[in-house]
C-alpha cells in the first residue's frame, strides 16, 4: 500500500517521463487543444517538454507552428498566453521551418501580444531563430528584398542575425534599408547601424556616421533622431579611438534637435550606460533633458532610472544642476515625486549625501525646489536620522545665509521632523554666536513648540563637544520651562466646547479616519494581492500551505501581528493653524540673502 | 430642596456673598433693614441691622453679626477682630451703647449669630455660656443658622406660591449639571424664562422675581465654583442680568422705596455677575494670558475650531467686564458715598485686566484669526474697552494683525471667517472650492468694522489694505454694520426676534476721516440708541452684555468716531455722569 507521498512521487516521475509527454502532445495536437496544453506546462517538466515539442515538430508529426493561429491566440486569457510565449520564444530558435513559416508565426504572437514590452522577446527570438544557419540569414534576405514592407519586421531579426555572419555586408544592407521609402523600415535600420557596424572597420563607422550625420543635418523627423541616437548610444559602447570624436560630435548634434521623442530616446541611451558617455556628450543630453515636462511619462522613466544608476556622490555638482533645471523650468518642470527611483537610490545612500541635496535645493530659495527638497526627506522616520546633521562648512555660508536656510528648514521640512531637527541642529553648529540668538528664537518659536518633544531628538543628534551643545542646553531648557508652565496650570475644564460640539468634532474625525482607511485600502498593493480574511478573536491563524514538491499541504500556525501607524503633527497646527500657515508661508516666500 | 439651599449657605464667604444675601432675606421678611454690610467702614461687630417682629410678634431690633461656613474653634475667640467672640462684645460694648439710633433706643434687642454653616461642637458650649453672661431683660441673642436660613428663603423669597411650578426641576437639573455647562445652562435658561413669563406687572412681583434670580444664580455660581467649573454661572449671570433688566426697565420710575430696591436688586445682580465674571478671568484667564499660547493649550480640545471659538469669547468676556469696571469706576467718581478703597481696588482691576487682556492677544496668535464673522462682535468689545483705558496702539496693532491674517487666510483657502454659525458647518470649513468661498462670506460686519477701527487709530496703511480687499477680492460680500431699531427696545434684552437696522449702502473708504463721517452720519441718523432704556439710566455696558450674550452687533455709536483723540472718557460717556 503506497502512501500519499509516494503517489505523488510516481505521478511525477510520469510527467518527466519523454513517452507520457510525447504521448499527451499527440493527444492535444490531434484534439487542437495543443497551444493551451504548452500553456499548461508545469515547470518541473519544461526541459523534456521542449526536447519532445522541437522532436515531434521537427519529424513533421506535429506542426506547432501552424497550430499558433491567430484565432487560438486570441482566444487564450493573458495569463496562458504570456506564459505561452515565453515557451514559443525558448523554443523557436530549435525549430526547423522554412523563413516564412517562422516569420508568419512571430507576426501572429506580435499581434497578440500588442504594445506590451514583452514583443521585443518574439523580435529576438526570432533573430536567434535566423542566426542558427546561414540558410536562414539569406532566406530572410531574400524575403525582405521581395517585399520590405511587408516583412518590415524582419529588418531587424535579419539584419542583426547577418551583421553576426558578415558585418560589412548587412552594414551595406542596412545603409540601404536607411534610404528606404518606408519610415518604418528606415527607422528600424537607422537605429541598427550602431549596432552592426564591425567596431574595428573604421570605414564602414564612418560610413555610418556619415549617414547618421545626414539624418540629423537634413532631417526634421524626430523619430529618424530618436534612431540615429540609438545608434551612436551603441556606437559608444563599441568603439574608441579617433572616430569616437566623430560620434561624439554626431551624439551633440542630434541633442540639439530637441523634441519629446528625442528627449526620451536620450534618457534611454543614458539610462542603459551613462559611462560609455564622454563628459561632453552627457553635457548635451543633460542640456536636452531638462527641457521635459511633467506629461513626458516615458522620458521621466528612464531619466529616474538613470540618475538611479549615476554616482550621485561624486557626481553630485553635476547631477544637482541638472535636477534644479528639470524641476525649476516652469509650471510645467518636472515634480520630485516622478523621480521615485532617484529618492530611493539617496534615501538608501549616506544621509549626509541627501542632506547635501536638501540643503543645496534649500539655498536657492526656489519655491519648486525647496519642495523637492523637502519631497527627498524620509517622511516616516522614527529615529533620528544620523548623518542628516551635516557639515555645513562646504557650502560657505554667510550668517544671513545660515539663518535664510534655517527659515527654509522650517518653512518647507516641518512635515518631516526629525530630518528638520538634524538639519536645523547643522545650522546651530555653524551659526555665529552673533546671530546664535536669533536663530535659537526661530528654532524654539517655530519648531520647538510645535514639536514638543524635539529637545530629545537634538539631544540624540549631539556628538561630544559639539559646536551646537550649548544651543541645544538652552533650548532644553526652555523648553521644560514651558512644559512646567504649562503643566503647572493644566487645561481647564470651563474652556471645553459644549458635549454636542465634542460628539460632534468625534464623529467628523472618525469619519476622516475611516475615509483614509478606505483610500489607503484601495491604494494598497498588499490589500489588491491578498485575498483578504477577516479575523474577530485569536492572536495566531491557522493556514494550510501547498508548495511544487507536491506534498501534502503543511500546517502553519502564523502570528498576527498588529500593524500600526503613528503621525506627527505641528502642534500650532491645532492651536494656531493659520498663524502658521501665514509664518510658514512667509518663511517659503523668503528670497535668498544677496 | 432645603437641602441644596443648606449647602449652598454653607459654601458662601462672608464678604460680599452671604452678607449680600441676608438683606434681602430681612426685607422679603418684612423686615426693615437699617444698614447693610459694607467695606472699609468701622461696623464694631454689627454687619446687618432691621428692626421687625421678634418669634412673638413683638418689634424688636436686630442686630446681626455675619460668618461665613461653620464656626470652629478658631473662628471662635482668635486674636483676629474678625473671630465671632470679639465681634459679640464689641456689639454689647460698642455698637448698642454708642450707635444705635435714638428712634430704636426703646426697642428689644436681638443679636444675631448668623453663620452660613453650623457652630461646631466643640465650642457649641463656650458660646452659649457667653452669650448667657451677656443676656439681659433688653438683650437677647439667637443663632440663624444654615438651616434656619434655609427655611428663611423657602418660606420667603422662594416661597412656593411666588414660584412657577417648574422652578425647582430646572433650578435642581441646572446644579446637578453644573460640569456640563450647556445642560445646566439649558434649564437656567428655562428657569429664568418661567419667572419673567410668570411675573405679573406689580412692582413688588418684579422685586421679588429679581430677588429670587439673585439666589438662583449665587447658589449656581457657589455649586459651579465647587465643580471648579463657572462657566455655566457665567452665562446665567450675564442672562440673568438682562432677563432682570427686561423685567423692571418700565418700574424704576419714581423715588418709591420700591423703586430703590428695585434698583439696589439689580445693582446686586450687576455686582454678582462682575464678581463671577471676575472670578472667571482671574482664575481661568489671567495665570494663563503671559503664556505663550497659554490660554489656547488650556481649551481641553484638539480641534483647532473648539480652541478657535473658545478664545475669541473669552476676549469679548475680558473687553465686557472691562467695559462693566469703567462703568463701575465712573459711577464710584461721581458717588457722593464711594466707600474707601473700593476706587483705588477697582482701578487696580481694571489695570490687571489691561494686562490680562493685552497679554492674551500678543500670546494667542490664534486671535488674529477669525472664523467666524460674529466673532465681530467680540472684537468690537474688546477694542472698545481696550480703547478707552488708552490702549490704542494695541488696538491699531491687533486690527492690522487681523486685517493681514484674514486677507493671508481668504487667499490661501484657510480658515477665514465666514458667515457660518452653526458648529457642523464651521467643523467642515473652508472646502476649497471658489463657489463655497463666495457663499461663505456672502455678507460681512467684520470687514467694515476693522475698517471703522483702523480709521479711529488712523491705520492709513491697513485702511486702505481693507478698502482695496472690499472693492476687489470681496466685491461679493454685501459689507453691512447695524444700527439699533425702534423695536430693539423690546427685544434686546430677552432676544425673543430679530430687531433693529441694517446698513449695507456704503463702501469702505480709504480715508479715515469720510470712514468715520460714514458712520457718524447713520449714528445721527439712527435715533433709537439714545431712547434705549439702559442707555437713559446709565447702565450702557447692558447693551454689551446684551451684544455679546445673543452675539447681537454692538451699535457702532459706542464708536469713538468724532474727534475721538481729544475725548476723554468722561467726554465720551456723558450718559454715565449723574
Amino acid at each position: 500500500m503506497l502512501d500519499w507521498n509516494g503517489a505523488q512521487s510516481r505521478q511525477l516521475a510520469d510527467m518527466l517521463d519523454p513517452n507520457a509527454i510525447e504521448k499527451s502532445l499527440r493527444t492535444a495536437y490531434a484534439a487542437g487543444n495543443l497551444l493551451s496544453t504548452v500553456a499548461t506546462v508545469q515547470y518541473a517538466e519544461r526541459g523534456t517538454f521542449a526536447n519532445e515539442l522541437v522532436r515531434l515538430h521537427n519529424s513533421q508529426e506535429i506542426d506547432f507552428l501552424s497550430a499558433c493561429t491567430s484565432e487560438e491566440l486570441d482566444r487564450m486569457e493573458a495569463s496562458l498566453f504570456f506564459k505561452l510565449q515565453t515557451l514559443f520564444c525558448e523554443y523557436l530558435p530549435r525549430i526547423d521551418c522554412n523563413a516564412m513559416d517562422a516569420a508568419t508565426a512571430c507576426n501572429r504572437m506580435l499581434k497578440r501580444t500588442g504594445k506590451d514590452l514583452s514583443a521585443q522577446l518574439v523580435v529576438d527570438a526570432l533573430q536567434r531563430w535566423f542566426q542558427q544557419c546561414k540558410n536562414r540569414v539569406k532566406e530572410g534576405l531574400d524575403l525582405l528584398q521581395r517585399d520590405t514592407v511587408f516583412h518590415r519586421e524582419l529588418v531587424r531579426p535579419v539584419v542583426k542575425a547577418g551583421a553576426c555572419y558578415d558585418g560589412e555586408k548587412f552594414t551595406t544592407e542596412a545603409l540601404a534599408l536607411s534610404r528606404h521609402a518606408d519610415s518604418s523600415v528606415r527607422l528600424k535600420a537607422l537605429s541598427l547601424l550602431g549596432e552592426i557596424v564591425p567596431a574595428s572597420d573604421n570605414t564602414q563607422i564612418e560610413r555610418v556616421i556619415s549617414r547618421c550625420s545626414e539624418v540629423v543635418d537634413c532631417n526634421d523627423s524626430d523619430r529618424e533622431i530618436a534612431s540615429v541616437i540609438r545608434s551612436v548610444s551603441e556606437l559608444t559602447q563599441r568603439i574608441d579611438g579617433a572616430v569616437s570624436k566623430d560620434v561624439e560630435r554626431l551624439f551633440v548634434s542630434t541633442c540639439k534637435k530637441t523634441t519629446p521623442i528625442v528627449r526620451s530616446e536620450l534618457a534611454f541611451s543614458l539610462s542603459r550606460c551613462p559611462r560609455n558617455f564622454s563628459p561632453t556628450m552627457i553635457e548635451a543630453a543633460f542640456d536636452a533633458l531638462k527641457c521635459t515636462d511633467r506629461t513626458e511619462h516615458q522620458t521621466i522613466e528612464w531619466i529616474d532610472t538613470m540618475l538611479y544608476g549615476w554616482e550621485l556622490d561624486i557626481d553630485r555638482e553635476r547631477v544637482v544642476s541638472f535636477l534644479q533645471d528639470l524641476l525649476f523650468r516652469n509650471e510645467l518642470a518636472v515634480e520630485m515625486e516622478q523621480l521615485e527611483y532617484f529618492r530611493h537610490k539617496l534615501a538608501e545612500n549616506s544621509s549626509e549625501l541627501l542632506g547635501w541635496y536638501v540643503v543645496y535645493f534649500l539655498l536657492t530659495g526656489d519655491n519648486r525646489l525647496c519642495r523637492a527638497a523637502c519631497r527627498l526627506l524620509p517622511s516616516h522616520v522614527q529615529d533620528s536620522p544620523k548623518g542628516l546633521d551635516l557639515d555645513l562648512s562646504s557650502f560657505n555660508l554667510s550668517s544671513l545665509s545660515i539663518l535664510f536656510l534655517a527659515r527654509k528648514i522650517i518653512g518647507y521640512c516641518l512635515s518631516r521632523p526629525r530630518c528638520a531637527t538634524a538639519l536645523l541642529l547643522s545650522c546651530l553648529r555653524v551659526v555665529s554666536d552673533k546671530d546664535r540668538p536669533e536663530l535659537e528664537r526661530l528654532v524654539f518659536d517655530y519648531f520647538a513648540m510645535n514639536y514638543i518633544q524635539s529637545k530629545q531628538w537634538f539631544k540624540e543628534l549631539l556628538e561630544e563637544n559639539d559646536p551646537a551643545g550649548q544651543s541645544v542646553g538652552r533650548l532644553s531648557t526652555q523648553v521644560e520651562q514651558y512644559i512646567d508652565d504649562f503643566k503647572e496650570l493644566g487645561s481647564c475644564p470651563a474652556f471645553a466646547p459644549s458635549d454636542r460640539d465634542i460628539q460632534l468634532q468625534r464623529n467628523h474625525n472618525l469619519d476622516l479616519w475611516r475615509n483614509a482607511w478606505k483610500r489607503g485600502q484601495q491604494a494598497s498593493i498588499l490589500a489588491n494581492a491578498v485575498k483578504r480574511v477577516t479575523v474577530l478573536y485569536g492572536s495566531r491563524s491557522i493556514s494550510y500551505v501547498y508548495d511544487n514538491t507536491g506534498d501534502a499541504p503543511s500546517r502553519k500556525e502564523i502570528p498576527l501581528i498588529s500593524h500600526r501607524i503613528s503621525a506627527e503633527f505641528p502642534g500650532l497646527n491645532v492651536l494656531d493653524p493659520v498663524g502658521l500657515e501665514c509664518k510658514l508661508n512667509s518663511f517659503r516666500e523668503e528670497l535668498p540673502p544677496q | 430642596m432645603k437641602l441644596i439651599l443648606v449647602d449652598y449657605l454653607a459654601s458662601l464667604k462672608e464678604r460680599g456673598e452671604l452678607d449680600a444675601i441676608i438683606p434681602d432675606l430681612l426685607s422679603e421678611k418684612g423686615f426693615s433693614v437699617l444698614s447693610r454690610p459694607a467695606i472699609g467702614t468701622r461696623q464694631f461687630g454689627v454687619d446687618a441691622a432691621a428692626v421687625g417682629p421678634d418669634s412673638n410678634g413683638v418689634k424688636t431690633l436686630f442686630l446681626l453679626t455675619i460668618k461665613s461656613g461653620h464656626i470652629k474653634r478658631r473662628d471662635w475667640d482668635a486674636p483676629d477682630p474678625q473671630a465671632l467672640r470679639p465681634s459679640l462684645n464689641e456689639i454689647v460694648d460698642v455698637y448698642i451703647k454708642r450707635h444705635v439710633l435714638q428712634v430704636h433706643r426703646t426697642l428689644p434687642i436681638c443679636i444675631v449669630i448668623c453663620l452660613g454653616g453650623e457652630v461646631d461642637q466643640a465650642i457649641e458650649q463656650n458660646v452659649l455660656e457667653v452669650t448667657k453672661h451677656l443676656t439681659t431683660d433688653r438683650i437677647k441673642f439667637k443663632i440663624w443658622n444654615g438651616d434656619f436660613l434655609a427655611n428663611m428663603l423657602l418660606g420667603g423669597v422662594l416661597r412656593e406660591k411666588a414660584l412657577p411650578k417648574t422652578w425647582q426641576s430646572d433650578f435642581r437639573k441646572s446644579l446637578a449639571l453644573v460640569d456640563e455647562p450647556d445642560a445646566s445652562y439649558r434649564h437656567f435658561c428655562r428657569l429664568l424664562s418661567s419667572v419673567f413669563n410668570k411675573c405679573d406687572s406689580t412692582k413688588r412681583a418684579r422685586l421679588t422675581a429679581i430677588r429670587q434670580i439673585n439666589v438662583a444664580v449665587w447658589t449656581l455660581y457657589v455649586w459651579a465654583r465647587q465643580a471648579d467649573n463657572i462657566e455655566v454661572a457665567y452665562l446665567a449671570s450675564e442672562r440673568a442680568m438682562l432677563v432682570s433688566w427686561q423685567l423692571i426697565k418700565d418700574s424704576l420710575i419714581g423715588k418709591s422705596k420700591l423703586v430703590r430696591q428695585l434698583n439696589d436688586s439689580f445693582e446686586r445682580l450687576n455686582s454678582l455677575h462682575k464678581i463671577i465674571a471676575n472670578d472667571y478671568i482671574s482664575t481661568y484667564v489671567g495665570p494663563r494670558s503671559h503664556l505663550d499660547y497659554g490660554l489656547s493649550a488650556a481649551v481641553p480640545s484638539q480641534s483647532s475650531l473648539d480652541i478657535n471659538l473658545r478664545l475669541f469669547d473669552i476676549v469679548g468676556r475680558i473687553g465686557s467686564h472691562g467695559l462693566w469696571l469703567l462703568h463701575e469706576l465712573q459711577t464710584l467718581e461721581y458717588s457722593q458715598k464711594t466707600e474707601v478703597g473700593k476706587v483705588e481696588s477697582t482701578r487696580k482691576q481694571l489695570d490687571n485686566l489691561i494686562i490680562t487682556l493685552t497679554s492674551t492677544l500678543s500670546k494667542n496668535p490664534v486671535l488674529q484669526t477669525p472664523i467666524k464673522d460674529r466673532q465681530v462682535i467680540d472684537i468690537n468689545i474688546a477694542c472698545l474697552f481696550l480703547h478707552y483705558v488708552g490702549q490704542c496702539q494695541v488696538v491699531q496693532w491687533w486690527i492690522k494683525e487681523i486685517t493681514n491674517t484674514t486677507q493671508f487666510a481668504y487667499f490661501t483657502h484657510c480658515a477665514y471667517p465666514c458667515i457660518h454659525e452653526e458648529y457642523r458647518d464651521l467643523m467642515y470649513h473652508p472646502i476649497r472650492d471658489e463657489e463655497y468661498r463666495i457663499s461663505a462670506t456672502a455678507g460681512s460686519l467684520l470687514v467694515p468694522t476693522l475698517a471703522v477701527w483702523s480709521a479711529i487709530t488712523q491705520d492709513k496703511q491697513t485702511l486702505c489694505a481693507i478698502a482695496r480687499f472690499a472693492s476687489r477680492d470681496y466685491s461679493h460680500s454685501t459689507i453691512q454694520l447695524w444700527y439699533p431699531g425702534t423695536d430693539t427696545e423690546d427685544h434686546l434684552y430677552i432676544n425673543d426676534r430679530d430687531h433693529g437696522l441694517e446698513t449695507h449702502d456704503f463702501e469702505i473708504e480709504r480715508n479715515h476721516q469720510d470712514m468715520l463721517n460714514i458712520v457718524e452720519s447713520e449714528c445721527t441718523a439712527s435715533p433709537a440708541f439714545m431712547s434705549l432704556s439702559v442707555h437713559e439710566s446709565g447702565f450702557w455696558p447692558l447693551l454689551i452684555s446684551a451684544s455679546r450674550h445673543y452675539r447681537v452687533p454692538v451699535p457702532p455709536h459706542f464708536w469713538p468716531v468724532s474727534d475721538w483723540s481729544n475725548k476723554s472718557l468722561k467726554q465720551i460717556w456723558p450718559m454715565v455722569a449723574p
